[in-house]
């Protein structure tokens, strides 16, 4: 059983934490902005070559601007949990946390959840950026297929951060190793070109990852076509499986540190 | 206005410390039975037995290294033993049941969120034990006045001292009301007035098991009972010369 105020407590003292970095916190939507300009640039003078399919997406603009925007929302169910494990075990916390009356679950899930509602904001900047300042068709936007498909794209990958988690708990570095996993995933899955691109060889892989449907869902609901909810029943699927596994492999994880007296280490 | 909060408050938590039931001394809270503990090659603990009662204080003592902080780590949970068992009100160490039933001062600051203010911390450390925001406001609210800490709750953790995050420390082990307090040197950095306000907090709480860590005399003296741990730990190759 979940205590969910439990898990909002750590989401709201994540919250408190970041806000308390002010300056950082307006940079980093500041950085984000640069971002989806950055791409708009690139894509007015990079042409698409005929017969390049970019699926839903009218331009390389609108294909990116989908990519970014899961990418932001994958990082932060996945690298950002590790990271912030890394961050307790640092500052001495994570043995605090354990010895309270608070399920592994609840940690996990209550680490996760600032980190992606936070995301959740950046990929409503961005769509408000594209719609409002770089030519994006706000007309056609299913923006019920959004809703669904952001919070099922950080319930599908949010096993991995998990996973990343438990892994951080045990071998405390690792972080690094997550970030180029997620990176290559959401790489070779077509966040930022299509996956048509890839060598043959590789585009059955990226077509398997949970982060391709993410993208294609995306692209659906944001430019029109009919796989929006397609790709949230697997979106679903990927996080029915990866959930429980990975919150028992975090259990089993804190488990190991504390027979190993490793929860007080850094 | 604020000083007669601050009365009401106390009294508050005076009134509920006194609704405490009688103490049934019979029954131990904490239960060490054969306890060993090794890191690699190194036994830190070796077949230590111990039970406390409840309304029991009893005193580890011990030079450094000689295992008083792991001890208290295999009660709290976060520390499993290598070999023999222990149990907190019944429950296994370690287990959702056990956890709730204690509340902790580890000798060491590194437990707080820095950019936090202290109050922020000990309302997130209250829900942490499942209470509702506004209970845990009440409570957190409750012990900081009774502990005279209101002004060090409000300052953000990484702008107190090492003393005023150990007195914080010690309202959050307070602040479930738990059965069981392990406290490892609490006092250890505290002032004169500091430490009277500690003891007499715990004499409020003469229904609580206690496990005090300390190697100040007067703390000793205040325990019902002292607890002896051995020299500091050896390997098998030290211990066979």
């Amino acid at each position: 059983m979940i205590r969910y105020a439990v898990a909002a407590s750590l989401a709201r003292r994540d919250f408190e934490i970041s806000r308390s970095y002010r300056t950082a916190f307006v940079l980093d939507m500041f950085w984000g902005a640069i971002d989806v300009l950055f791409y708009y640039y690139v894509s007015r003078i990079v042409g698409v070559s005929p017969g390049t399919d970019l699926g839903a997406a009218p331009s390389y603009f609108a294909f990116a601007l989908a990519g970014m925007a899961i990418s932001v929302v994958i990082l932060s169910a996945t690298t950002t949990i590790s990271g912030r494990v890394r961050e307790e075990q640092l500052t001495g916390t994570l043995e605090f946390i354990c010895a309270n009356p608070v399920r592994s679950s609840e940690f996990a899930l209550g680490t996760a959840a600032y980190p992606f509602m936070y995301a959740s904001v950046r990929v409503g900047i961005y769509l408000v950026l594209g719609v409002a300042f770089l030519g994006l068709s706000a007309g056609d936007v299913n923006w019920a297929g959004v809703a669904v498909i952001v919070p099922l794209s950080a319930f599908a990958m949010l096993g991995v951060g998990v996973l990343a988690g438990a892994a951080t708990v045990v071998f405390k570095r690792g972080g690094s190793v997550v970030t180029v996993a997620v990176f290559g995933m959401t790489f070779i899955s077509g966040a930022l070109f299509p996956i048509a691109l890839l060598p043959a060889w590789l585009q059955p892989l990226g077509k398997a990852m949970p982060t391709a449907a993410a993208l294609s869902g995306l692209r659906e609901a944001l430019y029109g076509g009919g796989g929006v909810w397609s790709a949230g029943v697997i979106l679903t699927a990927w996080g029915i499986v990866l959930l429980p596994l990975s919150l028992c492999l975090f259990a089993a994880a804190v488990a190991k540190a504390r027979a190993q007296g490793a929860l007080a280490q850094y | 206005m604020r000083a007669k909060a601050r009365r009401t408050d106390t009294a508050s938590v005076k009134a509920a410390v006194h609704a405490v039931p009688p103490i049934d001394s019979t029954a131990p809270l904490i239960t060490i039975d054969k306890l060993t503990r090794r890191f690699g090659p190194m036994t830190v603990l070796n077949a230590l037995s111990l039970a406390v009662a409840r309304g029991e204080r009893v005193s580890l003592v011990g030079p450094n290294g000689s295992g008083k902080s792991t001890l208290l780590r295999c009660v709290l949970g976060t520390v499993t033993p290598t070999a023999g068992t222990v149990t907190v009100d019944g429950h296994r160490a370690g287990t959702f049941a056990a956890r709730s039933s204690i509340g902790v001062s580890l000798a060491q600051e590194r437990s707080f969120y820095l950019r936090l203010s202290g109050r922020e911390n000990l309302i997130l450390f209250a829900r942490l034990r499942g209470l509702s925001r506004r209970a845990a406001s009440v409570r957190v609210a409750e012990v900081t006045a009774e502990l005279e800490l209101s002004e060090v709750a409000a300052r953000r953790a990484d702008r107190c001292s090492t003393g005023q995050l150990q007195q914080l420390a010690f309202a959050r082990a307070l602040l479930g009301e738990p059965p069981v307090l392990l406290l490892d040197e609490p006092t250890r950095s505290l002032d004169h007035d500091a430490r009277r306000r500690l003891w007499a907090a715990l004499d409020r709480r003469r229904a609580s098991a206690v496990l005090f860590a300390s190697h100040l005399d007067e703390d000793v003296a205040a325990c019902d009972r002292v607890f002896r741990l051995g020299t500091a730990p050896r390997s098998p190759a030290e211990a066979a010369a």
